[in-house]
């Protein structure tokens, strides 16, 4: 049986920009974990590197994409400048 | 580097970023002694000195042992603060020696000093912050990062670095309490503070909410975003409560009063305002009385982060909440095909209690302090016996093992145990003479 830890919204997760990776509290002390990559496959499972729990995140598919072609841009921004 | 190594403090649990305080990164399920950073390098007789002042600073017994998401304090006797885990963002509050660099992280407790601030007397552990009460003005000293308004200093200040910043507006408070992403704390004429996060409710209600639900889109997500204090406001203003003490979950928060009354506000998601199941109410604004006829003249109140505690005179106990790790103590019914079952189970979203149980703790175990870890708690015996029970997959029970804990069981004894303190997936005892010290002295 998959059996998650809790459901959380998207909104309730932080992003770190240079990993690309949202991140939410375990209560292990570490953080569950995905990428933009991982939400954009459809992929909704943060897992959490140091225990057994994952949560499921909610978000709405079309927000993020279009959430991800901003980040290429800003992406493809930074490269330049580099 | 010269390191005490103590032989009062023991810690067990989750250790990935050295919080445990044991001079280690690993993880452990039997109680270990914490070690202490005295100096680099001094001549012997200093050291001696100083070690002999620091054993005696923990001879008697800690004003506060408590851990966060990632990092761990101690108060001692005598007020000095000792602080030990992840430091990446400044929340143990140890700048380096280096001027501009800090220590990302560190697996001994090192002490904290802040120039203006001779003795500390709280602190409250937050997932990348602290928040310490110094004693002689009873200020509030933010360290580490809050992005939803955890540091209350300002919406500008969402970061300390290695230095404490403190609170303006506040003064006198006497304890400061946190959960997930909201804080409250009390100060000496009765009145509360909040910051932080009031998504569910968990800071009560506010005008300033109101206007922000009506203005958004009913149909958008974004109405249940809710409102980031970062500047402390007084709450419960508009209840006439006299509240005595305050404690928060991951979501919620659990208040007594005066007359010994428990009221409860914030997420219920898990049953953890203790009243009504989840799928009839997500979370509540207001403070509500918890109306159980057993529950009377309430000794004193604990949150994990989805469950409540309440321990009444006569030392009974009543918890309710989460319970698919065993976090309410006691096993999950059979056969129940989804429904309601009359002592307030259910299995959605997962198998939770949404009205208080009564957990006993055997004949004669009186209740002298009770702490909560993220998803376990420990409670501690006027006689020094400590149980535990609840999510133990990184050992943070302490009984020897990594299994999941259904019914409250002896922690593994090293001593006679005179204060506990809980953590996300760990836990800290203070003993006042091991087992060691005392088969030494009978035997001489």
């Amino acid at each position: 049986m998959a059996s998650f830890y809790d459901e959380i919204e998207i909104e309730d997760f932080e992003f770190d920009e240079e990993t690309k990776t949202y991140h939410y509290p375990c209560p292990c002390g570490d953080r569950f974990e995905i990428t933009i990559a991982d939400l954009i496959d459809g992929e909704d499972i943060a897992r959490c590197p140091s225990c057994s729990l994952m949560v499921r995140v909610i978000y709405d598919p079309e927000d993020f994409q279009e959430n991800d072609q901003e980040t290429t841009i800003d992406l493809g921004k930074k490269a330049i400048t580099v | 580097m010269q390191i005490i190594q103590s032989n009062k403090l023991f810690a067990c649990g989750s250790n990935g970023n050295g919080q445990l305080g044991i001079g280690s990164f690993e993880d452990t399920n039997i109680p270990t002694a914490c070690k202490f950073y005295i100096a680099e390098q001094l001549e012997l007789q200093e050291f001696q000195q100083l070690q002999k002042r620091f054993n005696s600073s923990l001879d008697t017994k800690p004003r506060v042992i408590t851990g966060g998401g990632n990092h761990s304090a101690i108060i001692t006797s005598s007020g000095e603060l000792w602080m030990s885990g992840l430091n990446f963002d400044g929340q143990c509050g140890i700048a380096s020696e280096q001027q501009g660099q800090r220590e990302p992280k560190i697996n001994i407790f090192k002490k904290v000093e802040i120039h203006e601030v001779k003795r500390w007397k709280h602190i409250t552990c937050g997932w990348n912050f602290s928040l310490a009460v110094e004693e002689e003005n009873g200020y509030v000293y933010s360290f580490g990062k809050g992005v939803f308004g955890e540091l209350g200093c300002s919406e500008s200040v969402k970061e300390t670095g290695g230095e404490g910043v403190r609170i303006k507006g506040i003064k006198g408070v006497e304890k400061v309490i946190c959960g997930l992403r909201h804080v409250i704390c009390l100060n000496n004429e009765g009145k509360c503070f909040g910051w932080g996060s009031n998504k569910f409710g968990q800071l009560t209600k506010f005008d300033k909410d109101n206007n922000n639900f009506e203005e958004s889109d009913k149909n958008s997500h974004r109405k249940k975003k809710g409102i980031l204090y970062f500047e402390p406001i007084e709450i419960f203003r508009d209840w006439d409560l006299k509240v005595v003490d305050v404690a928060c979950g991951q979501y919620h928060t659990v208040l007594m009063t005066s007359d010994g009354e428990v009221f409860t506000f914030g997420l219920n998601k898990y049953g953890q305002l203790g009243y009504d199941f989840p799928i009839k109410l997500q979370f509540s604004d207001i403070p509500k009385k918890i109306e159980h006829g057993l529950i009377r003249r309430a000794k004193s109140i604990h949150c994990g982060w989805n469950n409540t505690i309440v321990i009444c005179e006569g030392s009974k106990l009543f918890i309710w909440g989460r319970n698919d790790h065993g976090q309410c103590g006691k096993n999950n019914p059979k056969n129940d095909n989804g429904k309601i079952n009359m002592d307030g189970w259910i299995d959605k979203p997962v198998p939770l209690y949404y009205l208080p149980q009564n957990l006993m703790l055997g004949e004669g175990f009186g209740i002298e302090e009770c702490v909560c870890g993220s998803e376990h708690t420990l409670i501690m015996s006027k006689q020094g016996e400590c149980l535990s029970w609840g999510w133990n997959e990184h050992g943070n029970c302490g009984i020897g093992d990594n299994e999941n804990r259904w019914q409250p069981e002896k922690v593994k004894k090293v001593g006679d145990i005179k204060k506990v303190g809980g953590g996300c997936g760990n836990s800290w005892i203070w003993v006042q003479e091991t087992n060691e010290s005392r088969y030494n002295r009978t035997a001489k």
